[in-house]
């Protein structure tokens, strides 16, 4: 009688992926036809050369499930329910090792868009409404640099764009339609970078403001300066690597509070919030550095 | 679960001869006057107006309520009762966020709001 052999079998590699992002680079094989196609949709106009990665992720089919296998660096794996938990567990754990690749960065959880040559951020709680505001925006004028991680160099103060697919929770409003190229997973709408109605920006360019925002169900669209203080304290909720940098992470946002404009914008009707930055920041741009109007 | 914040005249209130400290181990910074503290440990930041700053400033271990009270007579022209009373109502404040130094029993903790503030 045979003896039965176990036959290790070796993935075939259907796609490569390589990534530049805020100088770190990073590989991803991908040994499935639609993760490798979510991937690109997703992580496209990151897209760069190298040689030898500094990252490195496989990600193929589970065997026995619908789900998805993802391998960092050949050590760490995570199990994806599905195509949207790929992209979230893919998301969640690209950016815990950009920032180590990066320390020196002070990592926001932020939206980052460009405005006359200049970025402006948005902070907001998840849910809050960053991605949707950050579409609505790019219908504005503003360029597209981040919908939610915004990493900033404290001795220049230069922002540095993560160009990859907007992520909605759900439609947004009108009149801000979804393109015909957009992503469906079992939980998000992925919005390619290529498919933004506005510009790319891509290289790093000076913080000028920071926008706090926050719903205000059936209220008119309100935006006011804050105070440096109050806006040091919500800057420092929403930074990621508080602890690699100096006074455990402290200076940072003291720092970035005292050389940017700092607002308050209370909405619930997008279009109106977004006329409101729009001409907020334009009055701004071309006026006093201070809010003293508002 | 949290339990239910105490009323003012629950909390026990700190002796005007009591010498707040600051813990060491909490990051600040000042920023137009006002003071933003960040504890880590209990993962909060706090965010003090000017005169709950200036209280802030002064909880060094060495100066009294009396002690701080008097910055704060200087500093916004206030009798010394009215500025006793806010000391007072600040540096609770700060024990029941746990931002000061856990005071010892011995030091005194005045139940009675009426008869430990004087002029």
């Amino acid at each position: 009688m045979p003896v039965p052999v176990l036959v290790k079998t070796v993935d075939p590699i259907f796609y490569e992926i390589t990534l530049r992002i805020f100088g770190c680079t990073i590989r991803v094989h991908c040994s499935d036809e639609y993760a490798s196609s979510l991937l690109l949709a997703n992580y496209g106009s990151c897209q760069g050369r190298c040689k030898d990665p500094q990252l490195t992720y496989f990600v193929r089919r589970a065997r026995h499930s619908s789900g998805f296998i993802i391998t960092t660096n050949g050590r760490n794996t995570l199990f994806a329910r599905d195509d949207g938990d790929l992209l979230f567990l893919l998301e969640k754990d690209l950016t815990i090792n950009l920032q180590m690749q990066q320390p020196r960065l002070y990592f926001l959880h932020a939206a980052a868009l460009e405005f006359n040559g200049r970025a402006i951020l948005l902070i907001a709680p998840s849910g809050g409404g960053k991605s949707t505001t950050t579409w609505g925006l790019l219908h504005e004028g503003f360029g597209y640099m981040s919908d939610e991680l915004a990493p900033i160099c404290l001795d220049t103060m230069k922002v540095y764009a993560y160009p990859h697919a907007i992520c909605l929770k759900s439609n947004p409003p009108l009149p801000y339609y979804l393109p015909h190229q957009i992503v469906r997973t079992s939980s998000t709408i992925h919005i390619p970078a290529t498919a933004v109605p506005s510009r790319l920006q891509l290289d790093p360019i000076r913080l000028f403001g920071v926008v706090f925002l926050e719903r205000g169900y059936g209220q008119s669209a309100n935006i006011a300066s804050v105070s440096k203080a109050e806006a040091v304290a919500r800057l420092y909720a929403n930074t990621l690597n508080a602890l690699a940098h100096q006074g455990e992470g402290l200076d940072g946002s003291e720092k970035i509070a005292r050389k940017s404009i700092c607002l308050r914008l209370t909405f619930d009707s997008l279009p109106e919030a977004c006329a409101l930055i729009r001409k907020t920041l334009g009055h701004l741009r071309e006026g006093p550095r201070k809010c003293s109007a508002l | 679960m949290k339990e239910p914040a105490k009323s003012i005249q629950e909390q026990p209130l700190p002796a005007i001869d009591y010498r707040p400290e600051r813990r060491a181990d909490v990051k600040f910074c000042k920023i137009d006057g006002e003071i933003v503290v960040v504890d880590r440990r209990n993962g909060v930041v706090h965010q003090l107006n000017p005169a709950a700053s200036l209280i802030w400033d002064c909880c060094d271990g060495q100066s009294t309520i009396t002690d701080i009270a008097g910055h704060l007579v200087t500093a916004y022209e206030v009798d010394r009762k009215t500025a006793t009373m806010d000391v007072t109502k600040v540096v609770a404040d700060l024990h029941r966020l746990g931002l000061l130094v856990p005071s010892h029993k011995e030091e005194t903790m005045d139940r009675t709001r009426s008869a430990g503030i004087q002029d």
